[in-house]
């Protein structure tokens, strides 16, 4: 039975009373988020059903448990990100869609976006109220004006509160409401709320990706100013509707230029391109992509190298009438020992595909798609006696190379060790756009090939951390870029809180050339090693007055334990060595 | 009781209507102070122009005559211009500044995630446009997902 959203809707209405006398939280760092309850009583966060405390999560109801869930997760972006305006979160567990294999876990987004407003970083632009508060840094919208439904609310959020709750949703699935990250086989609410409340705070595009348009009133959204298409050159403000319609489906050629994301890519994406590479035939020699497989060895350079063969198999009313799917035992083990196998997609498991080719002696496969579309997806499965390494290629890629296999066609299965996975040649970060467009999924997520692996991937990856920041995370990077906060220097500090907004971040002390070898950390709020002697440099009248006022420098340092004593003498050589001041 | 909410669309409207429901049934709906965003000078929502108006005293929570604060407001509405992109699923205001909101009233700029088990036991994600009410949208088949 559908019941109306007027039903709900006068709950809430209710509820909002309760949660402003009762139960807001707020986070105390950098910014001040409000996650306002708008659940009834008994239900939602209000769910008094007892719980055990788990991970860190001190709840001893499901209710209390999930609220401690909102409010951590909404914490660690309030102490990364600077607005003197409080962020409100209305927020919800409903019972929503779910079947026992699959369920809706929650949504998420803006309820307003702001253009022209006062302290805009940008015209014309369409901003995420959060942020266009942050930059006008006054409450644009805020809570009180009659007119407003929402309450002055900025983001929306509804979770699935019948997941764990409700025989016979998601059989076997639950929440992990701790706040650990330690889940297990269970969904780790606190990374899916960081998800979902990023682009709530502006991970988002305003262009409908199947259409090309911009959503509202013919302008772009902050994020879109910073998206470019590295086949055509263009970033997507200067495109027509069709190049942008055309680009969102531009897999793996659709790049963020936000300088602070592209600084961060270094300390966060490792080096590392999964890519099949066919050296023969001419006519289809090149680099291709790939998808990788969740199970077997990872893909390395040199990589795998050797021809590439047809592996047939027998049909079978089960797997299906294929005789090159390679669901079945190999029919041609002789052709295919030593060589590389290709079979198509469909029939049975990847995992089955790969043993069977396993079995026959190949020494790499891979798993032409069987419908159109790229860049290819990942491969799923488990089985450790896999040994060689499997890839999905697309459809076309698998076209041309079967239709050269009356001759001679020899590939390499690896990594291109040149490029970050997940950026581009250029070091920038690449945003999801596979043909065709999923809708909700399509640029307004960082390409899943990244590696690490990104919370703001169109993927809950079990690796992921609770960091929105460098080294584990790109998304804060992404933040600055559409102008939570100025970081000039990039080193995590804004810059109203910096000592040194523009420190010298390299690697190891340079004094004048000479290399120390010392790395070169913080010393201090937002200051370097280097920093502090170039402070020196700046203050001294002589050569003398420069290295003792590095020796004093050096020695708080080795007191505090930044350095060592070795460490010290080796910056007060080159300090002596240099010619400064 | 408690069901699957389905309807999508046209928040605004509806939440109007509840409003007033609620409003009318002297249901005291917040406790926090009312009062109109000095940055707002103008304010649409679906049906206002012809609709009833309900003011709450914050202190009891009860319905009060209007003030001439609310009147200065509700004046300040009716001389604003006011676009309504119809079937685009935002409301947009012009302030008095120059400066425009967009309320998302499908909730066309949220996202949901959906969870899938896989044969293999592990689970498979999937983000789509919308709040999740929605009629599923056709998307690419999923690699990821483990195949039978």
């Amino acid at each position: 039975m559908r019941s109306s959203i007027i039903g709900k809707a006068v709950i809430g209405l209710v509820a909002v009373g309760v949660a402003f006398t009762a139960l807001p939280m707020q986070a105390s760092a950098n910014s001040t988020i409000i996650i306002v309850n708008v659940d009834g009583p008994g239900e939602g966060f209000n769910d008094p059903t007892p719980r055990t405390p788990v991970g860190g999560n001190t709840g001893t109801t499901i209710g209390q448990q999930r609220l401690n869930a909102f409010q951590s997760a909404a914490n660690v972006w309030g102490a990364a990100l600077d607005s003197s305006v409080p962020i409100r979160i209305r927020a919800a567990f409903n019972p929503l869609t779910c079947t026992t294999t699959s369920a809706t876990l929650g949504s998420a987004g803006p309820l307003y976006v702001w253009n022209n407003f006062p302290g805009a970083g940008f015209p014309n632009t369409w901003y995420h109220e959060a942020l266009a508060n942050k930059q006008a840094q006054v409450d644009l919208n805020p809570p009180g004006d009659p007119a407003d439904f929402f309450n002055g609310a900025d983001i929306n959020a509804q979770f699935n509160s019948s997941i764990g709750t409700v025989p016979g949703c998601f059989t076997g699935g639950d929440w992990y409401y701790g706040l650990d990250g330690v889940h297990g086989t269970k969904i780790d609410l606190f990374t899916v709320l960081l998800h979902e409340f990023g682009h709530g705070l502006g991970f988002s595009s305003l262009v409908n990706s199947g259409t090309g348009d911009y959503r509202i009133s013919g302008l772009p959204g902050a994020f879109d100013l910073f998206v470019r298409d590295n086949t055509i050159n263009k970033n997507w403000t200067a495109m027509t509707t069709a190049e942008r319609l055309a680009s969102a489906k531009n897999g793996r050629n659709v790049a963020w230029t936000g300088v602070n994301v592209s600084a961060a890519v270094p300390s966060v994406l490792s080096l590392g391109v999964p890519l099949l590479r066919i050296t023969a035939p001419l006519a289809i020699a090149g680099i291709y992509p790939v998808g990788t497989a969740a199970y077997g060895p990872a893909l390395n350079s040199p990589g795998v190298s050797g021809n590439v063969v047809l592996a047939t198999d027998t049909a079978d009313a089960i797997t299906g009438a294929s005789t090159t799917n390679g669901c079945e035992a190999i029919t041609n083990p002789a052709a295919v020992l030593g060589k590389i196998a290709i079979v198509d997609r469909g029939g049975c498991s990847f995992v089955v595909k790969t043993a069977r080719a396993q079995a026959a002696g190949a020494i790499g496969l891979l798993v032409a798609n069987n419908v159109a579309g790229s860049p290819p997806g990942g491969l799923a499965g488990a089985n450790p006696a896999i040994t060689i390494p499997t890839v999905l290629i697309t459809l076309a890629a698998g076209n041309a190379i079967k239709g050269q296999l009356a001759g001679v066609v020899t590939a390499t299965l690896g990594v291109d060790l040149t490029i970050r996975a997940g950026a581009d040649g250029s070091g920038r970060a690449l945003l999801n756009t596979p043909d065709p467009v999923v809708p909700g999924s399509s640029v307004s997520h960082w390409d899943p090939v990244a590696f690490r692996n990104q919370l703001m991937e169109p993927a809950i990856n079990a690796d992921l951390t609770h960091s929105v920041m460098a080294p584990q995370d790109l998304t804060l990077a992404q933040m600055r870029d559409v102008g939570w906060f100025p970081d000039a220097d990039v080193d995590g500090l804004r810059d109203s809180s910096d000592a040194c907004p523009t420190s010298t971040l390299g690697a190891t002390v340079i004094i004048e050339g000479c290399n120390t070898g010392v790395p070169n950390k913080f010393a201090s709020a937002g200051c370097t090693i280097t920093d502090a002697i170039t402070a020196c440099a700046a203050s001294s009248a002589d050569h003398a007055i420069f290295t003792g006022c590095v020796l004093n420098a050096t020695t708080r340092m080795k007191n505090t334990g930044l350095i060592t004593g070795l460490q010290q003498i080796n910056i007060s050589r080159c300090a002596i060595a240099s010619k400064l001041p | 009781m408690k069901c699957n909410q389905t309807a999508g669309s046209h928040w605004l409207a509806t939440a109007t209507a509840i409003s007033l429901l609620a409003l009318t049934a002297g249901t005291s709906v917040a406790t926090e102070t009312p009062k109109t965003s000095p940055a707002v000078a103008a304010s649409e929502s679906a049906g206002s122009a012809n609709s009833m108006r309900a003011y709450i005293d914050p202190a009891t929570g009860l319905l009060r005559q209007p003030t001439e604060e609310d009147r200065a407001a509700e004046a300040r509405v009716s001389a604003a211009a006011v676009s309504t992109l119809k079937g685009s699923g935002f409301t947009i205001t012009k302030l008095a500044d120059g400066s425009q909101r967009a309320l998302d009233t499908e909730g066309v700029l949220m996202e949901s995630v959906t969870a899938t088990r896989n044969p293999d036991g592990s689970i498979a994600y999937v983000f789509v446009a919308g709040d999740g009410t929605q009629e599923p949208q056709a998307a690419a088949p999923a690699a990821k997902m483990e195949e039978k």
